[in-house]
């Protein structure tokens, strides 16, 4: 009863933390305006979208080498909607997600009956087929070069007023609350039966099978959902930078968001939010000696692979939970 | 025309098969062998080509002993990075991490030749010059060269599985490892072995297409897809399929892209990888036992 009570007020304790932290981070292109850190801080934003998604479909045991093909999909789409429909923006960003979880629907069906490294390797060529097609067709999607001119989200939030997301504090806003949603969203199914469902998928695939659960549906649903959100993300990108072209979306966008989940951690939600926080900002701050950036990248993925499969939370974890159990015998005592 | 464009479109069909062949025979055996999916496979190429660049120029000495001098430098590294970081991934639970941790070691090798030769297209002096002619068809002596040693690095290495101890060992292994163990076969010392002689004969491939490309060190790339879609096209850990499986790829490659177009012949490639790995997962050639 006690041990109960205790741990309730620890979980109250980590849940005013994460407010505070929100409200904080709500309040941050008005504390600091400098538009060095605010370009950090939004890239970190979509990473995370990204990062997460992913996490999604890892959580059901399933490498996608194609999730930056996704949000490719996406930042195309809307694109697209924008420039050649004059659709609003309130409307292609959610489209640029459908789309991608509609493409994602229909080669899942096919691509997730494959296992292991086949599966890798499969989205791994669905990826570069999406880039190509990209590449090659230069009438719609212009080719090599891309998309330029690619206008600032307008939004009409009532007859009168609009909003043009222009300056680098409003497009914070705007990747803030879509990374937000994101967020709640995925911690939402892991936490639901579905995440229990995942995990069981993930670890013992035919004992899932066996108490009747459809571990294709779980996958599928994981792909479909973690495609959209990459869409979400291309939608964004594309819109930030105002410029899309295929080389946006290659193989070593994947490769990156890779290195976040396993550098983060892929056993949750904080994982890659931890990775993408940590590894984002650095070519920033490493200007200047890229290639030695990525030298330390691949060492990094070796050292934390072959030392830390945990990632970052394995050890945090282990000092979180020492914290916690300190506090509960306190408490407990008291 | 047409007459002279398709005995030349055979010729560079068979010139970039049998480098594809030389690069997914080591891709293939390492994927039988460790179950490792082994994404650096690209890097050990550049490494080859670059050692030879480097021991002709520093060393000055001749290409040939040059070129052994870098294969087995990059046979050693392959060695010691199996010991130091595949040995941990080799169960076929740890596949997608082992499949991870390559592509780190891809990135590491390929910015640590960044840091170490720059960014610029450098190349291996000439070896042999002069030009083939039949009739209307033209054909460098080098490349013709590079084919040829290409297939005796082929046979050699087809001899050594079938008529050496360790060769024969290391086909048990890839075959069913748990018996192979029970029959006294030493995995700690293979593995490694296995391993050195994969990237070993990636190497090759770097230093004997290197007189004829571009070095850089993102040279890798496109011969490290080529390999994962030979191996797909042949199944992956079959070595007779990566030999026809590079043969077909390199002769329709050269064919499409003669008479189409070249990106119709990338895509081309990666829309057949997908079919096959749909439809017939173990490759064209493969046993139906390796499906998985």
């Amino acid at each position: 009863m006690l041990m109960n009570k205790t741990s309730i007020g620890f979980s109250k304790i980590q849940t005013l933390a994460v407010w505070m932290l929100v409200v904080f981070l709500f309040f941050l292109p008005v504390l600091s305006s400098d538009e060095f850190y605010l370009n950090i801080v939004i890239s970190i934003y979509l990473q995370i979208i990204l990062a997460v998604s992913l996490n999604l479909i890892i959580k059901t045991g399933k490498l996608s080498f194609a999730h930056a093909a996704f949000m490719g999909i996406g930042g195309y789409t809307s694109a697209m909607l924008v420039m050649r429909l004059k659709l609003p923006f309130v409307l292609c960003l959610p489209l640029s997600g459908v789309m991608a979880a509609a493409i994602a629907y229909v080669v899942g069906r096919v691509l997730l009956k494959l296992e292991g490294v086949y599966f890798v390797l499969v989205t791994f060529a669905f990826g570069e087929v999406v880039r190509l097609f990209f590449v090659n067709l230069v009438v719609p999607f212009g080719g090599p070069t891309g998309i330029t001119n690619i206008p600032a989200p307008v939004i009409t939030f009532f007859p009168g007023y609009t909003m043009t997301f222009l300056s680098k504090a409003s497009y914070y806003y705007l990747v803030f609350i879509v990374m937000l949603m994101t967020l709640l969203i995925i911690r939402r199914i892991y936490r639901s039966a579905i995440g229990k469902i995942m995990d069981c998928t993930r670890e013992t695939e035919h004992l899932a099978e066996f108490t009747a659960i459809d571990t294709f549906q779980c996958k599928m649903f994981a792909f479909v959902v973690g495609s959209f959100f990459a869409g979400l993300a291309g939608s964004l990108y594309a819109h930030y930078y105002r410029y899309i072209s295929p080389e946006s979306f290659t193989f070593w966008e994947t490769v990156n968001l890779v290195i976040i989940n396993v550098v983060g951690g892929m056993g949750g939600i904080l994982g890659p939010i931890l990775g993408a926080i940590f590894l984002v900002p650095l070519p920033e701050f490493l200007r200047g000696f890229v290639e030695y950036q990525r030298v330390l990248y691949g060492l990094v993925l070796i050292l934390t692979l072959c030392f830390m499969p945990a990632g970052m939370l394995g050890p945090l974890g282990r000092i979180a939970s020492r914290l916690k159990s300190k506090y509960m015998t306190k408490e407990g005592i008291e | 025309m047409e007459a002279t464009l398709l005995p030349q479109a055979m010729i560079n069909g068979v010139t970039l098969g049998t480098n594809y062949v030389l690069m997914a025979l080591g891709f293939t055996m390492i994927f039988g062998v460790l179950r490792i999916v082994n994404f650096a496979h690209g890097e050990f190429y550049m490494l080859g080509a670059f050692f030879v660049l480097t021991a002709i120029s520093q060393l000055n000495i001749p290409y040939f002993p040059a070129a052994i001098l870098a294969i087995a430098a990059v046979a050693l590294l392959g060695f010691i990075s199996e010991r130091v970081i595949f040995r941990r991934f080799r169960d076929k639970e740890k596949e997608i991490e082992g499949m991870i941790v390559a592509l780190g070691l891809s990135i590491f090798l390929q910015n640590i030749g960044l840091v170490i030769w720059g960014p610029y297209d450098q190349s291996i002096p000439p070896v042999f010059t002069g030009v083939f002619k039949f009739g209307n068809i033209f054909y460098p002596v080098e490349r013709f060269m590079a084919v040829l040693l290409s297939v005796v690095l082929m046979i050699s290495f087809y001899l050594f599985l079938k008529k050496t101890r360790v060769g024969l060992a290391i086909q048990a292994l890839a075959q069913d490892t748990e018996i192979a163990r029970v029959q006294g076969i030493r995995i700690n010392r293979l593995y490694p072995i296995a391993f050195a002689i994969g990237t070993g004969l990636a190497a090759a491939a770097g230093a004997i297409i290197g007189p004829v490309f571009q070095l850089n060190p993102w040279m890798g790339l496109t011969p490290q897809v080529k390999a994962f879609m030979v191996v797909i096209l042949g199944g992956l850990g079959s070595i007779p399929g990566a030999v026809l499986g590079g043969f077909i790829l390199g002769i329709a490659e050269s064919f499409v892209s003669t008479f189409a177009s070249k990106a119709i012949a990338d895509m081309l490639g990666f829309i057949i990888v997908i079919a096959i790995l749909i439809f017939r997962p173990s490759g064209l050639f493969g046993q139906s036992q390796i499906t998985r």
